[in-house]
């Protein structure tokens, strides 16, 4: 019952790394762009919760809805701003600028927050938890993150199955320049892209606020597991990330079961397996371009 | 006036120089076609006038007004459509996505999925397979296809018939009248000498980056032509 349960909190923490993939899957998918400062930004949303909570009085949940906004005004601008000017060179020049990023994210962090770990208090439901059986129980928390991830990523399949918007981020992700051709205008399509992306990932970073402690220089660490879900499921595929994202929460809740100190090894073993089994990942699309 | 002009215009790849101070105009309502040698520079005279290529020196007017310093995605607002060489369809898209793609700038006018379709009917049966999976010929007509969408004022048509069979190229040629019918103004690009003549107006031959004949195909002789393409 012990290792049912365990692949139970497994499928759950999934839920989790799929909310912190899935931007980094969608930028990679558009714009072949690796954001480095990816999981910086997630926690840079951590923070904002952290201030609208100590500022407003309301609870981190309820910080959503100004946090998710402002992180994806900011995406935006920073890419019409900053990182559309890296995508001309090569995959060597965003990958300089974002980590770069990272670097000014994380001690930004630093110098204004210190480097004391916060929480985030959201109160009751962060305990209260659904008995299933008598030795399995569900946190409604955890519950509630894998909701929000599943329905953020239904959400965002029928944005680009369904809508003129998801037909042009499509169109620039295969072919930049035909896009332009036919009037789609790359430079704003990216710039929406990673307003999308960096909004998932603000909602991720105060879910996970709000499980664990954070501090301003947890971010790579964070992006590591985003990184793993997006190899797993398969570099651009969207339901292969939460699919990812659960393979590698099952590993670690597993692995954590054999002994506390297996936890974070299982994930690493598992991800190293699955890339040499299947190096483009479970679920890549056929033509997928190789990264 | 003429809807589109190109005066002294240089563009270059790096050092390379391909086009030399060339001239050309285009007016309202014609077809117009320019032939050459592989690397004549007609393929980059296209780019440059749909804005995918920057102008070094020159001019470049359409309606009356300079576009060289417009960006792209404004031109096909204004009613330039390029279908480019090799066709550049979107892969990851159906055929019917594709066709709605290219009415992303939301000009109106004659030409929408089904009137396409119907100048197109091998796309109407495959409307939502992948467009991947389309043969040569059924992409060149996707690819004009998703230009008409636009409904452009300016048709850019480059190499149409590249590695299509001749038969596949008839079919495609077969679709012209219907497309000018509505005054559609066009500039192609062909290396196909006889399918240009028979289907433009006017042709400018371009050699080396420089026009080196034009004039009506009734007007121009053989061996000029001749002269001009090979530069004899």
């Amino acid at each position: 019952m012990e290792w049912v349960n365990a692949v139970v909190q497994g499928v759950l923490l999934g839920g989790l790394y799929a909310l912190l993939a899935t931007g980094l899957s969608l930028s990679f998918g558009v714009m072949r762009l690796v954001n480095l400062a990816h999981g910086d930004l997630g926690m840079l949303a951590a923070y904002l919760s952290l201030v609208s909570v100590s500022m407003v009085g309301i609870g981190p949940l309820e910080s959503l809805v100004v946090v998710v906004p402002a992180v994806m005004i900011l995406g935006y601008v920073l890419q019409r701003g900053l990182l559309n000017f890296t995508l001309r060179g090569g995959v060597l020049p965003p990958l300089l600028v974002t980590f770069g990023l990272a670097v000014i994210i994380q001690n930004a962090l630093l110098t204004m927050f210190s480097a004391d770990s916060q929480g985030l208090d959201a109160g009751p439901i962060e305990t209260a938890s659904l008995a299933i059986t008598d030795q399995i129980a569900v946190g409604w928390l955890p519950l509630l993150t894998l909701a929000v991830a599943v329905g953020i990523l239904v959400a965002l399949q029928l944005v680009l199955s369904r809508t003129g918007l998801g037909r042009a981020l499509r169109a620039a992700s295969d072919d930049g320049e035909a896009a332009r051709m036919v009037g789609i205008n790359n430079r704003h399509i990216y710039a929406v892209a990673m307003a999308i992306a960096l909004g998932t990932v603000a909602i991720g970073g105060i879910f996970l606020g709000i499980r664990t402690t954070f501090g301003p220089a947890d971010g790579p660490a964070r992006l590591i597991f985003a990184f793993e879900s997006v190899i797993i499921g398969g570099l651009g595929s969207l339901w292969g990330t939460l699919v990812g994202g659960i393979i590698l929460g099952i590993s670690q809740t597993v692995g954590g079961q054999i002994s506390p100190a297996y936890q974070l090894l299982a994930g690493h073993l598992v991800f190293l397996v699955i890339l040499l089994l299947r190096p483009t990942g479970l679920f890549a699309l056929p033509g997928a371009r190789e990264a | 006036m003429s809807l589109l002009e190109v005066a002294n215009a240089s563009a270059f790849y790096g050092d390379f120089q391909a086009l030399f101070d060339l001239s050309l105009v285009v007016d309202e309502g014609e077809t117009v076609a320019i032939i050459g040698a592989n690397g004549a520079g007609k393929s980059t005279l296209l780019r440059v006038i749909a804005g995918l290529h920057p102008l070094r020196a020159g001019m470049l007017a359409y309606d009356g007004l300079p576009i060289s310093q417009l960006a792209a995605h404004r031109r096909v607002l204004g009613g330039i459509c390029l279908v480019p060489e090799g066709r550049r369809i979107f892969p990851s898209l159906s055929v019917d996505e594709n066709l709605q793609v290219g009415a992303h700038v939301g000009r109106r006018g004659a030409w929408n999925l089904a009137s396409v379709k119907a100048l197109f009917p091998m796309l109407a049966k495959m409307a939502r397979r992948s467009a991947a999976v389309l043969s040569g010929g059924e992409q060149q007509a996707l690819a004009i296809g998703r230009a008409l969408m636009a409904n452009p004022r300016l048709l850019l048509l480059d190499e149409v018939s590249l590695g299509l069979a001749p038969i596949v190229v008839g079919q495609l040629y077969a679709a012209m009248p219907q497309i000018r019918a509505a005054g559609m103004t066009t500039l192609l690009v062909e290396q196909n000498t006889n399918q240009a003549l028979a289907a433009a107006d006017r042709v400018y031959c371009l050699l080396e980056g420089r026009v080196t004949l034009t004039g009506r195909p009734t007007d121009l002789a053989r061996s000029q032509i001749t002269a001009a393409y090979f530069g004899f």
